[in-house]
Order: structure tokens, then C-alpha cells, then sequence
């Protein structure tokens, strides 16, 4: 058997990440590995959830008032972009290994069980697409009902584009031609007019366009994404 | 089992159940959900922050920042992988402990000589640990550490001390810390996988 102390491998030393002890140079070095090793971000995800149970036993405390109003007044001055980016500095925030593990699968479900939870009963949207962002995850939910000339279209988690680059959804007919929807929202739920009433057959497709020249006869850019509505 | 036990655990159940359903819902914008899960788990994550930074301006700095980051990042939680408690308290600790970190930067880069008073000596809260199963195999397992083992294991977990740090702490030399820290991670993730 190994003696202990010879037992130094990356295991371990996503362990000290996780307890916090790994520091200067050899945090940041670590931080560069965790970035794009998967295997890596399992070891610290699995060093969480070993000492998680640290933290159930820590009594709770009422904090200020002053707090919450604080945290909606950053949500509503600055929009959810802002906060996003400014909170994004640190690499490691214990989220990315949630974010990773998360397959395709998964955001689905979610997404669709939002979607039954949180509109259906208000609105019956009961068909929605999925719009997948650059990394494969859900960008944007779509959601619609037959024969009604509005489409809701969600945020999730858009992709992030250059500056003056916008994603543009657009609606095909039945002849193959597209027309234009709208613009896919950084955040926040909107409500769209569609060209035609929409039937389980039309397809959908995104493109990336220049925020100054949206085009209005056809897309001018990549097509990223394309896919159909899907009753739920 | 108790029946009190089973009604506690239908509870704890019920609650995790909303939690999930308010952080779905957050990640499609409802701010009201986020109104409601700030209610339900603001006072534990207070609580959490506060433990490691001792004082209440910097606790509540970064109470908010965890919140924002709770927000932005709600679409990212899975449930299988952990209960909504659990993911945002780790979130609630990551953030403290980059605030800590930043705040000693601050310090060794001004004349200041330290931040002493960040090292309370509370006691470390272990007694709570034995609320789940595993929190139970945990505590089963720190308690199979050596005692210097555990002190520096516990330590660095709740107040983010470098290796250098805990040296000082504990009268210790570096090189030791650091081999107590290493054999301690690696006994105590054998014990909980033998246990699991």
C-alpha cells in the first residue's frame, strides 16, 4: 500500500480547493485546469457534497430588512445582465460543476416543467420549442398554442453574442419561406406577434444577425437553430 | 421510527419539493419565487455567511451577492445532483470565502497588520450534523480523524484559512499542516465511501 503521505493527487487537491486552503499561484493554476477538465470539476463537485452536511448544522439568522430590499434593487436597476457579469468574476463559484453536469436531457425536463408550472394554467401555451444556446443547453423557451397568433418567448440562459449581434427567430410556411418573428430576449418572458397561425408542422429557425440591420425578407446571417413546436 | 421523525421527514420533504419548484421558476424570471425562496432560506444562508465572516456588514454584503448569484444561476441547479439547501448554502459559503480572501488581499496590500478578530473561537458547529444521513456518516467519519487532523480539516471548511494560516493558528510547522490536511482528506473520503 501507498504510504499516506505519498497520496497527493488530484483528488486530493480538489479537496484542499474545496476547503478553501489551496492559495495564490496554486489556486489560480487549479482554477485554469478546472476550467476545462470535466473530470476534475467531478472531483470538486463530489469534495461539496462530501462536506455540505459541514453547513446543516449552522443555526439560522434573520438578516436586515435592508438586505432583500438591496438585492431587488440590483435586480431591477441593473437588469439580470449586469448582475450577471459583474458576479461572474470569480471563475469558481461552485456552480459550473452543476452547469456542466447538466445534460441536454435534463434542461429539457426542466424546461418543460417550468413551462407546465408556471404558464399553462394561465394561458394554456401548451406547445413549446426549445431553443438551444451556443453550448447546447436551453437558451430560450418558445412557447405557443394552436391557432392563436402569439408566441411567449422565455430567456433561460442565452447565448452569449458579440457585441452588436442579435439572435433573430424566424417561422417557415409551408412553401419553405421564412418570416420573421423577433428578436430573442436577453431576458425576462415576451410576448411576440407570429406572421401566421401556428400549426405543429412549421418550423422555427434562429438566426445571428447584426443588431443595426435586422433583415426582414430573409435571414442575412448563420442559421444556428431549428426545430419544431412539441405538444406538452 | 418515531412518528414525529416521519412527520419531520415529510416536512423537510414538502419543503425541498417547493425550494426545487421556486428555483425553477426562477430561472425563467419569476421574482416573485425569488421573493418567496428569499423567505424560505435567507435566514439559514444569513446564518451560514455570518459563521464565516463574523462580521455583520460583510455578512450582509455578501448575503446579497449569494442571492444575485442564487438568481443568475437558478437555471444551473439540479436536483439530482443535490437538495436545494445544500446547493444554495455551498453557494452562500463559496461567496464568503471569496470575500474573505479578497478582503486579506486588501489587507496585506495596505500597512494594516490583519484581520485577527476573523478567527473567532466559536465553537464549530458539528453538533448540527447528525439532522441526516449524511450528515451522520460525516460526523462519524471526522470523528475516526486524528484530533489535529480534524481541527485543521474543520477550520480551513469554516473560516477558508490558507495552509500558511493554519500554520500560525495551530503553532504548527507548514510542511505538517499541509501533510495533516492531505492525510485527513484522504481518510475521510475513504471512510465515507466504504460507509455510502
Amino acid at each position: 500500500m501507498m504510504p499516506e503521505n505519498e497520496h497527493y493527487d488530484s483528488t486530493t487537491q480538489a479537496g484542499e480547493y474545496v476547503l478553501g486552503t489551496l492559495e495564490g499561484e496554486e489556486r489560480a493554476e487549479f482554477e485554469r485546469r478546472l476550467r476545462d477538465d470535466i473530470r476534475l470539476q467531478e472531483e470538486v463537485d463530489a469534495w461539496q457534497q462530501r462536506f455540505a452536511p459541514m453547513l446543516e448544522g449552522i443555526d439560522p439568522v434573520s438578516p436586515p430588512d435592508a438586505v432583500w430590499q438591496a438585492v431587488e434593487t440590483r435586480l431591477t436597476d441593473h437588469g439580470q445582465n449586469d448582475t450577471r457579469t459583474a458576479t461572474g468574476t470569480n471563475f469558481w463559484d461552485s456552480l459550473s460543476f452543476w452547469r456542466n453536469l447538466g445534460m441536454v436531457a435534463a434542461t429539457l425536463v426542466l424546461a418543460f416543467g417550468v413551462m407546465l408550472m408556471t404558464q399553462q394554467p394561465e394561458t394554456g401555451m401548451n406547445n413549446v420549442l426549445v431553443v438551444m444556446n451556443d453550448q447546447d443547453r436551453t437558451g430560450w423557451v418558445v412557447a405557443a398554442k394552436p391557432d392563436h397568433g402569439f408566441v411567449n418567448v422565455s430567456a433561460v440562459e442565452p447565448s452569449q453574442l458579440p457585441a452588436g449581434k442579435a439572435c433573430q427567430l424566424w417561422m417557415e410556411d409551408q412553401h419553405g419561406n421564412l418570416h420573421p418573428v423577433g428578436v430573442l430576449p436577453h431576458d425576462g418572458r415576451h410576448e411576440m406577434p407570429l406572421p401566421m397561425m401556428p400549426k405543429s408542422e412549421n418550423v422555427f429557425k434562429v438566426s445571428v444577425e447584426e443588431m443595426d440591420d435586422m433583415p426582414t425578407e430573409k435571414p442575412h446571417g448563420e442559421i444556428v437553430f431549428e426545430g419544431k413546436l412539441t405538444e406538452i | 421510527m418515531a412518528n414525529g421523525d416521519i412527520d419531520q421527514q415529510d416536512a423537510i420533504k414538502q419543503r425541498n419539493q417547493e425550494l426545487e419548484a421556486l428555483l425553477a421558476a426562477c430561472a425563467l424570471n419569476d421574482r416573485k419565487a425569488f421573493a418567496r425562496l428569499y423567505r424560505m432560506t435567507s435566514a439559514k444562508l444569513y446564518g451560514v455567511v455570518l459563521r464565516i465572516l463574523v462580521r455583520d456588514e460583510w455578512a450582509q454584503d455578501c448575503l446579497q451577492d449569494a442571492y444575485i448569484k442564487i438568481w443568475n444561476n437558478a437555471d444551473s441547479y439540479r436536483a439530482y445532483l443535490a437538495a436545494p439547501l445544500t446547493w444554495m448554502s455551498t453557494i452562500a459559503r463559496n461567496q464568503a470565502l471569496d470575500l474573505l480572501r479578497k478582503r486579506k488581499r486588501e489587507v496585506m496590500e495596505s500597512d494594516d497588520k490583519g484581520l485577527p478578530e476573523l478567527v473567532d473561537d466559536a465553537p464549530l458547529p458539528l453538533d448540527g450534523l447528525t439532522n441526516s444521513d449524511e450528515g451522520r456518516r460525516l460526523e462519524r467519519c471526522l470523528g475516526e480523524l486524528k484530533e489535529q487532523q480534524r481541527q485543521v480539516v474543520v477550520l480551513a471548511y469554516f473560516k477558508g484559512l490558507t495552509h500558511d494560516e493554519l500554520a500560525s493558528h495551530t503553532d504548527t510547522p507548514l510542511g505538517t499542516v499541509k501533510t495533516w490536511i492531505r492525510r485527513g482528506l484522504n481518510q475521510l473520503r475513504r471512510c465515507l465511501e466504504n460507509d455510502a
